[in-house]
């Protein structure tokens, strides 16, 4: 959680503290003796198989009535689109005027389970991340969501085979001490192309100890015992397996490598000990993970710890930092770990790392999002070259606001706030930005997405902020709309169209949800955007909106479909872009 | 378990936790009858499903997983309706509020802090209650709404930011003698070289 820099007069102990007293003040009310208690409601075994059926059965009625009314809906919708506009199939060009509410204001509508205007689109069928930690599957022919597919924890990783199958680690957590797991087990599982498990094999198994020294206290902050991370190369041959567990006076840690091919562990690499703590402090030891990879044959691993002061308090004094280190990475064999002391102060997270000439390489950190991005680069032997490249942005956006270039030679830096872009070249330091400016919401397909809701609901994170197009041409980010209603960010300002060249606005196109991940077709012809559901596109509340996804033809920004009825759960792309 | 020793220990649950659930109920749907039908609701799953409560854990945090599960669905069951009544429900409450001001800059304070609450998704304020009332951790929390501890925090911080943003604006700190933040951290002071702050550090993505 990260500290509001506005904050000018309510410290979060206090807003804290008005929670509780507000809260204490919602006692239940008296219970009529009449009324039917919680005893009149309890089911009959028989009767909960019935609702159980019965709520099968209602799905499907209900489903067969929704196609009926959204195909009546669709046609309807049809005729709109259809009607010839002043720039048909523009998209809608950048302009310095404020949405106006009440210029052909946008009656309320959800969106519609499956809305298709041109062709099937490619990708068709497309695997996203849940807000619950699972993953699903999403088939855009017909608009339906299958999951959840593997049922374990939101620490899984998943990758899609151009094939379609897929492939999981999975971690499945176990044990409890201080309301914390204790055990870990990662599995490789394999599962066809329609999410159906084919195989899974243990890779290994964790275990952490709770802190003995904190046996009689109650320790607020109830640090975890063993953690997990898991990534993959970038050739997508290797998955990566970071891994730490306490063990008192310490905390192991190391980073166990996993062919994908064979679902063997061909390498293993631990790193030195930590300590959890010296007296009246705690430490936690992250589980490390690989950054990227800083050339060829060598990759950075970053393991972030953080520690408090006094363990009991119930607003300690928090210390973060990261260990840095390099490792021989060939043939799946990591060996021989060199720290990075020059590194380790980037920021609180080490997001990407990649190579620079002769030797060098740099590390890109962010801190609160995109409130800073912190670029740093470092020689062979590890000494500074130069400046730091910082660029700040808006606060309170949980998101990696960064993509590399396909030549790994620029890092670009998204501001989902203001609708910023910066590039910064790696070699050089150089940087250079440019800004979108929110367009009028005049496209008929604003519509679908605008309910009357006069209130509005804070965005808090966004997973897959922006894609570069496969030919390196193009950016396409989504934006978040600041000063709407009474919060600071709400809504989505669209997708923000960027000419990777000069950097210039190409186009904003409207968002039809509250959008939250964005990726490309490998082909670059299309651009997906996931919407939340619970809330409209101007980020008002809506809780009959599910989550959505929405595909844009890339060439000028027309709607292609829309499946706006994909369950509760709120979906993100697993890459930014899509096989 | 036989079945007179379910029933007791039920008994007993409901006694001893009832105003518990109800108050995380009510967070969450903001509605006292529909708070008190949730309450029962999750009793009576509580019930049903008694031989999977794990003893060696505490009761009330299982009440409080089934009772979050519980509303939240009952808001998407009840979406039709909830759609209008909350709107009423505010103008109604912002009229009396108006009209009869309350003395004490104390409960003023609370009352624009349960204004802001209206606001705010569902989600967010059970983590608010779920964290800052009952002291549940991230992981905790993140469990019972099925989303990541990262996002329990970032759900929190966006919570804080908006009461407080409310705050300033009907109570402003100076008019009411509260005490300015005196932390620092990243956000602060970006360019110190080891960041320190009250606030649990980031999680990584």
């Amino acid at each position: 959680m990260t500290r509001d820099p506005h904050v000018t007069g309510y410290d979060d102990a206090t807003i804290e503290q008005l929670v509780r007293d507000v809260a204490e003040e919602w006692t239940m009310p008296p219970v009529r003796l009449d009324a039917p208690s919680w005893r009149e409601r309890v089911r009959s075994p028989r009767s909960r198989s019935l609702a159980a059926a019965g709520g099968w059965f209602g799905r499907l009625g209900q489903a067969a009535t929704a196609a009926v009314t959204l195909t009546v809906v669709a046609a309807l919708i049809a005729v709109v689109l259809t009607k010839p506009q002043d720039q048909p199939g523009k998209s809608p060009e950048p302009s310095g005027s404020r949405p106006s509410p009440s210029a052909g204001a946008a009656q309320a509508t959800p969106l519609p389970r499956h809305l298709l205007l041109g062709d099937e689109p490619n990708p068709a069928i497309v695997v996203m991340r849940s807000e619950r930690g699972d993953f699903a599957r999403v088939d855009l022919t017909t608009g339906l969501i299958n999951g959840p597919l593997t049922g374990k924890s939101s620490a899984s990783e998943l990758r899609v085979r151009p094939d379609g199958s897929m492939l999981c680690l999975c971690v499945e957590e176990s044990g409890s001490i201080g309301g914390m797991p204790t055990n870990i087990s990662v599995s490789f599982d394999r599962y066809d192309a329609r999410g159906k498990l084919q195989s899974s094999a243990t890779v290994d198994e964790y275990s952490g100890d709770p802190d003995p020294r904190d046996e009689s206290i109650f320790v607020p902050e109830r640090p975890p015992h063993v953690l997990t991370s898991i990534g993959f190369s970038d050739d997508g041959r290797y998955g990566f397996v970071g891994w730490s567990f306490r063990a008192h006076p310490v905390w192991h840690s190391g980073v166990l490598v996993v062919d994908l091919s064979s679902g063997l562990t061909v390498g293993r690499l631990e790193l030195p000990d930590t300590t959890d703590g010296e007296d009246n402090s705690r430490r936690v030891t992250q589980a490390p993970q690989v950054v990227g990879t800083i050339h060829s044959g060598a990759v950075l691993i970053a393991r972030g710890w953080y520690a408090w002061s006094p363990p009991a308090s119930q607003s300690p004094s928090f210390t973060s930092e990261n260990d840095v280190f390099t490792a021989a990475f060939d043939g799946g064999r990591l060996t021989d770990p060199k720290p990075v002391p020059t590194a380790s102060d980037c920021g609180p997270a080490v997001v990407r790392a990649g190579p620079l000439p002769e030797g060098a390489f740099w590390i890109a950190c962010t801190a609160g999002g995109p409130q800073q991005t912190v670029i740093r680069r470092l020689g062979p032997d590890n000494s500074l070259m130069g400046a730091d490249v910082r660029v700040s942005g808006t606060s309170g956006i949980e998101t990696d606001p960064t993509a590399v270039s396909a030549d790994g030679t620029k890092l670009y830096v998204w501001d989902p706030g203001t609708g910023t872009i910066t590039r910064v070249d790696l070699a050089s330091g150089d940087k250079k930005t440019g800004k979108g400016i929110a367009a009028a919401d005049t496209s008929p397909l604003t519509a679908l997405g605008n309910w009357l809701a006069p209130a509005t609901a804070a965005k808090s994170w966004l997973r897959g902020a922006l894609a570069i197009s496969p030919d390196g041409t193009r950016i396409y980010a989504i934006g978040i709309k600041e000063g709407v209603g009474e919060r600071a960010m709400a809504g989505s300002a669209g997708v923000f169209v960027f000419d990777t060249a000069n950097l210039e606005p190409i186009a904003i196109w409207q968002p039809t949800a509250d959008y939250i991940s964005v990726a490309v077709s490998a082909d670059g012809r299309l651009v997906y955007a996931a919407g939340l559901p619970g809330v409209d596109a101007r980020g008002g509340i809506k809780i009959a909106q599910q989550a959505s996804i929405t595909v844009f033809d890339a060439s000028d920004g027309s709607v292609q479909l829309i499946a706006g009825q994909l369950g509760g759960d709120a979906l993100t792309f697993l890459s930014p872009t899509l096989n | 378990m036989i079945e007179s020793e379910r029933s007791r220990a039920a008994d007993q649950a409901y006694r001893d936790h009832a105003n518990d659930v109800y108050r995380v109920a009510y967070g969450i749907l903001r509605d006292p009858d529909d708070a008190l039908d949730a309450t029962h609701e999750t009793f009576a799953r509580a019930w049903e499903r008694w031989d999977q409560y794990d003893s060696q854990r505490p009761l009330k945090g299982w009440l409080h997983g089934i009772v979050v599960h519980l509303a939240l669905d009952q808001l998407r069951r009840r979406r039709v309706r909830r759609l209008a009544l909350p709107v009423l429900g505010r103008a109604t409450a912002t009229l009396e509020r108006t009209t009869q001001p309350d003395p004490a800059d104390e409960v003023a304070r609370r009352q624009v802090v349960d204004r802001a609450l209206d606001g705010l998704r569902p989600e967010v304020r059970a983590t608010l209650v779920l964290r800052h009332y009952y002291g549940y951790d991230y992981a905790q929390i993140g469990t019972f709404l099925g989303i990541s501890s990262g996002t329990v925090g970032s759900t929190l911080s966006r919570a804080h930011a908006a009461i407080r943003q409310r705050l300033e604006a009907e109570a402003p700190a100076g008019d009411l003698g509260a005490a300015p933040a005196t932390t620092t951290g990243p956000a602060a002071a970006p360019a110190a070289r080891r960041s320190t702050s009250t606030e649990p550090p980031e999680v990584l993505p």
